[in-house]
């Protein structure tokens, strides 16, 4: 659990970095461009896997509160 | 149905009715306390479970509620072996026997007695002191446990009023009746106030309260540890609102009302401060002034201002803040809004990658769009460019098309002129050149046959006298004449110079030769 937490931070934050580099840049070069939305897409969605993957976890942890 | 029962509840009904000035059914109705006394729940839970009691009712009147219910069934138990003791055996009992009687009967469920202190002083572990009736001046001697004292966070002053909970028992060894007090609390909203402010003032000024000490709550909390009571409508709200993040929720069930509860709040945060937790809930429903007390307990304030983790308090407030909720990290008013700001870093992270997602793609396709159309513009101005060419080109060639039938048109035109023009003058040209060369033929002959004729006549005469001269000189006629020529070696000899003694002469003579040798050669004297 605590690894997914750490990798959402870390996630969010390349993605972050990614979206400042294409902001920053005055004409996108097609090329870089290309590949930087290509490792965006993939930090995308291993985001939202990590966010939807946690939202399945929740029942299991109800139960587990309810036994005790 | 015990009526007695049902006769407490009504008395103490009425009670609370005087107190907040509105009639008796208005706080609980005649049909819900007969089914309290039918169904005689035994704790909290059970009392929920009673059809027609609102939450607000088992949050604000449930503790006491219980308390009469079970005072009088504990009562009516404990009468039983009073009667058969007495009935079975007359013989006396020992002091020891008797006190444990005694304290038998005395035993039961916290009593609630209100009194001032008329005096106090600490001895060991516990502290001594008596409360007063101020109307007839009767006296209850109390003893309070030095832990409990200092949990209460009411420091004792002669005169203070107070509400002592708990039970009389008899010291065996001094025979004297001690009211056991488990807990205290301060009475009127004047002294509550009072020892509110004082405490606030206090901690604030040890900066408990400061707004730099507070930890902002950590992103993508899992772990939480949830102190409320299990039986309050708070918990279903906060469960309704917590979103699916997976969370993981430890729960501690703890009253948060009444004096019992600061103890068992203490408890459950001490229990929490060695779990491994993200963040610590703690959330009631709102209530009173009066039932804020067990949050504005010095020692339950501290041990939240040095909690290892951050603190929600999510525990409402009226006219004043618990001084819990203002040592917390964040204080909320409500369940909802606990669990909305445990959401907010999991539901910030959803719209994170939302934005980022439409940033990253509308960028980059509005990059390939820009792209797409330079190379579209470019496109066209090459086509456009070869087009002005093809049609400059046509131009060009229709011109020249038009260029060249005009010099062929020309063409046929000087030649039919020069035809026409020239015709007649190379004829006559041609005739001229033919009569000249006729003309100039003839002459010629004529000329050149009279002036040969004339060279051959002047020519007869001389030939015939360079004959005469020529014959005249023909060696061969010397020859005759008597002259004869000699050669040696073949070359005709001129001068004595051309032979030597012993040389072989050739003499030619008129009609043959002979040779003779060289003997004697002599030269002319000159």
């Amino acid at each position: 659990m605590a690894d997914k937490k750490v990798n959402l931070k870390e996630s969010l934050t390349k993605l972050n970095t990614i979206v400042e580099w294409f902001e920053e840049q005055e004409e996108v070069d097609v090329e870089a461009g290309l590949v930087k939305v290509k490792e965006g897409a993939e930090l995308i969605k291993v985001c939202r896997k990590r966010l939807s993957e946690v939202e399945n976890e929740f029942k299991e942890i109800q139960r587990e509160m309810d036994k005790e | 149905m015990d009526s007695s029962v049902l006769q407490n509840l009504k008395d103490w009904r009425q009670l609370v009715a005087d107190a907040e000035g509105c009639s008796a059914v208005g706080i609980i109705s005649d049909i819900v306390l007969e089914e309290i006394t039918v169904s005689k729940p035994k704790d909290i839970g059970s009392l929920f479970k009673i059809k027609g009691i609102s939450n607000e009712q088992c949050f604000l009147f449930g503790d006491a509620i219980l308390l009469i219910i079970n005072s009088v069934s504990d009562k009516s138990d404990y009468k039983v072996p009073n009667d058969a003791d007495s009935k079975e055996n007359d013989a006396p009992l020992s002091v020891s026997r008797y006190l444990d009687y005694l304290n038998n009967q005395l035993d039961g469920p916290p009593v609630r007695v209100q009194g001032e202190i008329s005096s106090f002083n600490q001895s060991g572990k516990g502290i001594f002191f008596s409360l007063k009736d101020a109307r007839d001046d009767s006296v209850l001697n109390c003893i309070i446990w030095k832990n409990v004292y200092e949990l209460s966070g009411i420091e004792f002053k002669i005169g203070m009023e107070i509400i002592a909970s708990g039970s009389s028992e008899i010291y065996k060894t001094r025979g004297n009746l001690s009211f056991v007090t488990r807990s205290v609390e301060m009475v009127g909203e004047g002294a509550l106030k009072i020892a509110y402010d004082k405490l606030k003032a206090k901690l604030q000024k040890e900066g408990i309260f400061d707004e730099a000490k507070k930890r902002p709550l950590p992103l993508y909390p899992v772990k939480i540890g949830l102190i409320t009571s299990k039986g309050g409508a708070v918990i279903s709200d906060f469960m309704a609102n917590i979103g699916r993040f997976g969370y993981r929720i430890s729960f501690i069930d703890s009253r948060v009302e009444g004096q019992l509860a600061t103890e068992e709040l203490l408890n459950s945060i001490r229990t929490f401060r060695k779990k491994d937790i993200d963040v610590l809930v703690i959330i009631r429903g709102g209530c009173s002034m009066e039932s804020f007390l067990p949050f504005n307990n010095e020692m339950l304030v501290r041990e939240i201002a040095n909690f290892p983790v951050p603190v929600v308090a999510g525990i409402g407030h009226e006219k004043d803040v618990s001084l819990l909720a203002m040592a917390s990290d964040l204080m909320v008013s409500t369940p909802t809004a606990v669990a909305n700001a445990l959401n907010e870093s999991w539901e910030q992270a959803e719209s994170k990658v939302k934005i980022s997602e439409q940033k990253l793609f509308g960028i980059f396709n509005e990059t390939l769009h820009n792209q797409t159309a330079n190379i579209r513009d470019s496109l066209d101005t090459i086509k456009n460019a070869f087009q002005k060419i093809f049609s400059d080109f046509s131009k060009a060639e229709e011109s020249l098309k038009i260029g060249f039938k005009s010099i062929k048109d020309q063409m046929v035109d000087i030649k039919r002129r020069l035809v026409g023009v020239f015709g007649p003058v190379f004829r006559k040209f041609d005739h001229s050149i033919m009569r000249t060369r006729t003309d100039l033929t003839n002459t010629l002959q004529k000329k050149i046959f009279v002036a040969f004729n004339t060279v051959k006549n002047g020519n007869d005469s001389l030939l015939v006298s360079y004959e005469k001269t020529l014959t005249m000189n023909d060696p061969k006629r010397q020859l005759k004449l008597g002259y004869s020529i000699a050669r040696v070696n073949g070359s005709i000899l001129k001068s004595t110079g051309q032979i030597k003694k012993g040389n072989t002469v050739t003499v030619g003579l008129h009609q043959g030769i002979f040779e003779s040798e060289v003997t004697i050669i002599k030269e002319d004297n000159q």
